[in-house]
C-alpha cells in the first residue's frame, strides 16, 4: 500500500495530543468516603485479573488513538495501485460533431469528459498527462503535467465542435508527446474504434450507435430565372415521420412533411423562393440524437461587377480575353487619362504612365517609358530562349490549365526583379511575367509585346488572363459561398475595401480560425463608406460525422469499452468505516462501561 | 426523641443473657437490698448513687466520698463503647447521628433500669470513659456527654479495647457501636470483653451509601480517617465486586458474634430510630 499524501502523517501528532490530555487530565474524580476498608478488600479480590484491568481502565484511550490512526491514514489517502494505465498518459478526447450525439447520456462528449475525470482523479503524485483533442484539426489542450487541478479545468474548459477529420493529426500529436515521455500510455476516447498495433494504445469507445437524421447537401441552380433550391435528407438509423422547413432571409417560405426509413437518402425541392433571396436555411424538425445536422445553410450569389478600364491603343487579343469574363465591366481608353480613378482594375497596355492611379489592381503590358513608380530598373531589351515558369503558389494560381513552355517570345524588356514581386514567367533567370502585391494592390506586369510572340494565338492565353482576373476580382466577399465546419476561413476582400465586418450567424462578429457555428454568415466590405454585403453558409459536415453507428479505424487491439480504468484504487473509504466503527465502540464504552 | 419515646423506653430492660444461655428472664439483681451484708468492695461517690452507703467513717478519713459495695448488691455496669473515628461521620443519613441516638438509647435503658453506666469513647488506639452515672436523673449528664462527641481520626478498635481496665472484672454489659472498619482485628477486642467477664452487644452501623455506592467511572477514593487514596474503575463487574464484599463482611461480622454467643446487630444508617429500638432489637432480644 502507498500513499497519495504522505504529509498526512503530520495528523500522528493527534495522537501525541490524546495521550496528553489523557496525562493532563484529572484521573478521577475524588470522592471522600468514610473508609477504604472495604474497597481495599475488593480490589485485592479482583487483583487476579489486574493487568488486563489496567488495560481495560485505559480502554477508552486505546480506542481514541486507534481512530486516530485511522482517521491519519485516511488523511493519507491510501492506495492500492492498479496497473492499467500506470505510468504517464496522452488522452486524445474526439471532439468531433458527432460527439454530441445523446446517444450516450448526456453526451458522448460529456460522457468521455466524465470517464477522464475520474482517470485524473486517480492519477498517482508522479503521474503526468497530456490531453490532446481531435476535432476538425488535432490540437494540444495540456502539455504533461501532473497537476491535477489544472487538467480538470483544462478538461471541463473543452467542447465539442461541428466539424472532424483532425484524427490522423490528433494521433500523430499524441504518438510525438508519447514519445518523449517515458513509457506513456495512449489512450483515445472517441465514438470511433481505433484499432491501433501497438500495446500502448487504448481505444475507448463511447457510442450505443444513436439514431441520426442528416440534413446536407444543399444547393440552388436558376430554372428559367427562378431560384430552385434542392435539399438532401439521409436517415441513418431513423424510422418515421420528419417536418422539414424552408426559410429564406429567416422568412418561412414552406413547410413539408415525410416518411423516412433507415438507410433512406431523400430529394427535397423547394421551389417558392423570392428572387431576392440572398440566403436559405432548411430546418429539420425530427426527435433524433444529433441536432446539430438539423439545419442546413446556403448563401444565393449575387451578380456583382467588377469595374475595370483598359488602356490601350488596340489590342483585339486582350480585349478579347478581357470580355470572357462574366463579372467584369470594361471601359476602354487609348491614353492615359488624369486622374484616373474609381476603377477595380486597370489594365495599362503598351502605354507610358508616370504614376500608378490612386486605387485599384494593375495589369500592365509591354511597359513605355521610366517604371520607378513600381521600383523598377528598366534595363535593355533582350531576346528570350527558352521559356521556363517557375513554381510557387502564386505562379500555379496564375498559370492553372496551361502551358506556357512551347510558345515564342520576340523580346522581353530587361529589368531588376523589385522586392514586392516574383518572376511567373522568365528566361534565363530574366523575368517576362512578374506578379506580386504592392500596397494591398495586386499587380501584373507582362514584360514582352504580345504581338510579337504567338501566346495570343494559343488558348492559354485567355485562360491566363482569365487567371488574373479571378486572382484580382474573386468571386464574392469570401471567395466561395459554402464551407463546412472546421474549415479555414479565407477573405478576398475587394481591393478598395476600407474595412471588412464579418458577423456569424449569432450576429457577433467573427475574427479568425477555422468555421465552428453552422449557420449563415454575412461579409460586410465598408468602399467609400457604401456597404457591400455579401453572404456564405457553414455548414455540419454530414457525410463525415452524422453517421452515429460504430466505425473502426485502424487494426485489432486492446480495447477497453468502459472507463474503469482509474490508475488507483484509493481506499481511505473502508479506513474511515472501520474508524466509525470503533468510534461507535467508543461511545458504547464510554456510554456503558465494559 | 421526645417524652413518649423515652416513656416508652422506662419499660424496657437490656437484656444480660448470652444467647448460649437462652432466653430466661427474670431481673438481673437480687430484689432485696440490704439484707445481705458481705462487703465487698468500695468505689468512689457518684452522683445519683444511693447516699445512704455513704461511708461515712471514710470520707471523714479521706475528706472524699466512698460507697460501700456488698457482693449481694454489686449493680450491672453498662459500658457503651461508641466508635468516634473519622468514618463513623459519613452517610446520610449520618451513622454518627444514629451512633450518638442510640448510645443515648442504650443509656437511658441502662439508668431507668437502674443499672450504672459508663459511655467510652474509642479513638485511634485509647479509650476515653465518660464518669459513671447512675441513677435516671444522670440521664441528661450522660446526654449532654453523648452529644458533645466529636468524630475524629482513625479507629483501632481492639488496641483500645484493651485498655478498658475501667470494667469490672466480674460481670457486665459492653454494647460496641461502630462501622466496624478498624485498622485492627475487632474480634480480638471483643474476645478481651467476653474474657472480662462482659455480655456483649455489637451494634453495626452501616451507610446505605457504603452498602450500595453509587459511583460511576474513574474515581479516586479518599479514605475519610487517614486520607489514604483508591483509584478504581467503578464498572458494573467491580460494583458487583464490592457489594460481594459488603454481604460477605456483614455475614462475617454476624457468624463470628454468634460463634462467641454474642448479640449482633446489623443497622442502617437510615432506618428509622423508633424502627431500630423497637423492632431490631427487640426482635434480636438486646432489650425486652
Amino acid at each position: 500500500m502507498n500513499f497519495l499524501n504522505p504529509w498526512g502523517l503530520l495528523y500522528g501528532g493527534l495522537i501525541g495530543i490524546i495521550i496528553l490530555l489523557y496525562m493532563l487530565k484529572p484521573r478521577h474524580t475524588e470522592l471522600v468516603i468514610s473508609s477504604t476498608y472495604l474497597w481495599d478488600k475488593t480490589i485485592k479480590d479482583m487483583g487476579a485479573s489486574r493487568p488486563w484491568q489496567k488495560l481495560k481502565n485505559n480502554l477508552l484511550m486505546i480506542l481514541q488513538i486507534v481512530i486516530a490512526i485511522l482517521l491519519m491514514i485516511s488523511v493519507m489517502r491510501p492506495y492500492v495501485a492498479k496497473s492499467s494505465f500506470s505510468g504517464d498518459m496522452v488522452v486524445i478526447l474526439d471532439s468531433s460533431g458527432s460527439m454530441q450525439s445523446k446517444d450516450v447520456s448526456p453526451t458522448r462528449f460529456e460522457r468521455a469528459q466524465e470517464d477522464i475525470l475520474k482517470i485524473i482523479d486517480g492519477m498517482l503524485p508522479n503521474q503526468k498527462m497530456a490531453i490532446v483533442s481531435m476535432g476538425s484539426s488535432g490540437q494540444i489542450i495540456t502539455e504533461p503535467i501532473g497537476d491535477k487541478g489544472e487538467l480538470r479545468r483544462q478538461l471541463k474548459d473543452m467542447e465539442p465542435e461541428n466539424g472532424g477529420g483532425g484524427q490522423e493529426e490528433a494521433l500523430s500529436i499524441a504518438g510525438a508527446i508519447a514519445s518523449n515521455l517515458e513509457d506513456a500510455q495512449v489512450i483515445i476516447y472517441s465514438d470511433t474504434q481505433f484499432e491501433i498495433d501497438r500495446s500502448n494504445y487504448h481505444s475507448i469507445v463511447i457510442n450505443e450507435n444513436g439514431k441520426n437524421v442528416a440534413l446536407g447537401g444543399l444547393s440552388y441552380s436558376m430554372q428559367d430565372g427562378d431560384i430552385v433550391v434542392l435539399s438532401k435528407i439521409k436517415s441513418y438509423g431513423y424510422d418515421g415521420n420528419v417536418k422539414l422547413e424552408c426559410l429564406s432571409d429567416g422568412k418561412l417560405i414552406d413547410v413539408k412533411e415525410l416518411d423516412i426509413e433507415d438507410g433512406e437518402s431523400l430529394d427535397i425541392y423547394w421551389r417558392d423562393v423570392p428572387d431576392t433571396a440572398r440566403t436559405i436555411q432548411v430546418n429539420l424538425d425530427v426527435d433524433d440524437d444529433l441536432t446539430a445536422d438539423n439545419s442546413a445553410y446556403i448563401a444565393i450569389e449575387a451578380g456583382r461587377e467588377y469595374r475595370a478600364v483598359l488602356v490601350s491603343e488596340g489590342n483585339i487579343f486582350l480585349e478579347k480575353a478581357l470580355g470572357q469574363h462574366p463579372k467584369l465591366d470594361i471601359a476602354k481608353m487609348s491614353e492615359v487619362a488624369d486622374n484616373l480613378e474609381g476603377y477595380d482594375i486597370y489594365i495599362f497596355d503598351g502605354v507610358e504612365i508616370e504614376e500608378l492611379p490612386k486605387d485599384g489592381h494593375i495589369i500592365t503590358l509591354n511597359p513605355k517609358g521610366d517604371m520607378a513608380y513600381l521600383d523598377i530598373d528598366k534595363k535593355e531589351r533582350f531576346v528570350p530562349t527558352e521559356l521556363t515558369t517557375t513554381r510557387s503558389i502564386l505562379s500555379d494560381e496564375l498559370l492553372a490549365f496551361t502551358d506556357l513552355d512551347n510558345i515564342y517570345i520576340g523580346s522581353g524588356i530587361a529589368v531588376s526583379l523589385p522586392n514586392w514581386a516574383e518572376s511567373v514567367i522568365e528566361s534565363d533567370g530574366k523575368p517576362l511575367l512578374l506578379a506580386g502585391e504592392r500596397d494591398n494592390r495586386k499587380i501584373a506586369l507582362f514584360l514582352f509585346d504580345i504581338h510579337r510572340s504567338d501566346l495570343p494565338l494559343k488558348a492559354d492565353f485567355p485562360i491566363l488572363i482569365q487567371n488574373i482576373l479571378d486572382w484580382m476580382a474573386p468571386d464574392a466577399g469570401a471567395g466561395q459561398e459554402s464551407f463546412y465546419s472546421g474549415e479555414e476561413f479565407l477573405l478576398n476582400s475587394m481591393p478598395t475595401a476600407d474595412r471588412v465586418d464579418i458577423l456569424g450567424p449569432d450576429g457577433e462578429t467573427y475574427t479568425e480560425g477555422t468555421l465552428q457555428d453552422t449557420g449563415i454568415y454575412k461579409v460586410i466590405q465598408y468602399i467609400d463608406e457604401e456597404e457591400h454585403i455579401d453572404y456564405f453558409a457553414v455548414n455540419f459536415p454530414v457525410d463525415t460525422e452524422s453517421d452515429l453507428s460504430s466505425k473502426l479505424i485502424g487494426h485489432e487491439v486492446d480495447i477497453k469499452t468502459s472507463a474503469d480504468s482509474v490508475a488507483a484504487r484509493e481506499v481511505w473509504k473502508y479506513v474511515l468505516w472501520v474508524a466509525l466503527v470503533l468510534l461507535a465502540i467508543e461511545w458504547w464504552v464510554y456510554t456503558y462501561g465494559y | 426523641m421526645d417524652k413518649n419515646f423515652f416513656k416508652k423506653l422506662d419499660r424496657l430492660l437490656l437484656s444480660t443473657d448470652r444467647l448460649v444461655k437462652g432466653g430466661s428472664g427474670g431481673m438481673r439483681r437480687s430484689s432485696g437490698k440490704g439484707s445481705s451484708i458481705e462487703f465487698s468492695d468500695y468505689r468512689e461517690y457518684t452522683s445519683g448513687d444511693d447516699f445512704r452507703h455513704i461511708d461515712w467513717n471514710a470520707y471523714a478519713r479521706f475528706d472524699r466520698l466512698f460507697i460501700k459495695l456488698f457482693m449481694e448488691e454489686q449493680e450491672t455496669m453498662v459500658t457503651v463503647f461508641l466508635d468516634t473515628s473519622k468514618s463513623m461521620d459519613f452517610g446520610e443519613p449520618n451513622k454518627g447521628d444514629i451512633a450518638k441516638d442510640l448510645t443515648a438509647v442504650f443509656s437511658y435503658i441502662a439508668l431507668s433500669g437502674l443499672d450504672r453506666l459508663t459511655v467510652a469513647t474509642l479513638k485511634e488506639q485509647d479509650v476515653e470513659r465518660s464518669s459513671i452515672y447512675a441513677g435516671k436523673q444522670s440521664f441528661f449528664r450522660a446526654y449532654d456527654y453523648i452529644y458533645d462527641i466529636d468524630f475524629e481520626g482513625e479507629t483501632y478498635i481492639s488496641r483500645a479495647i484493651k485498655k478498658a481496665h475501667f470494667l469490672n472484672p466480674k460481670a457486665g454489659i459492653s454494647i460496641i457501636i461502630s462501622d466496624l472498619f478498624s485498622k485492627d482485628d475487632y474480634r480480638e477486642g471483643i474476645d478481651y470483653l467476653l474474657y472480662r467477664g462482659q455480655d456483649v452487644v455489637v451494634i453495626h452501623i452501616l451507610s446505605p451509601q457504603e452498602r450500595e455506592p453509587n459511583l460511576d467511572g474513574s474515581v479516586q477514593l479518599i479514605d475519610s480517617e487517614d486520607g489514604s487514596k483508591l483509584s478504581i474503575m467503578a464498572n458494573n463487574s467491580l460494583l458487583r465486586s464490592y457489594s460481594e464484599n459488603v454481604d460477605k463482611f456483614l455475614n462475617g461480622n454476624r457468624e463470628f458474634c454468634h460463634s462467641r454467643g454474642i448479640h449482633y446487630v446489623d443497622v442502617n444508617s437510615n432506618m428509622d430510630l423508633e424502627e431500630i429500638v423497637f423492632g431490631l432489637l427487640m426482635r434480636q432480644k438486646v432489650i425486652r
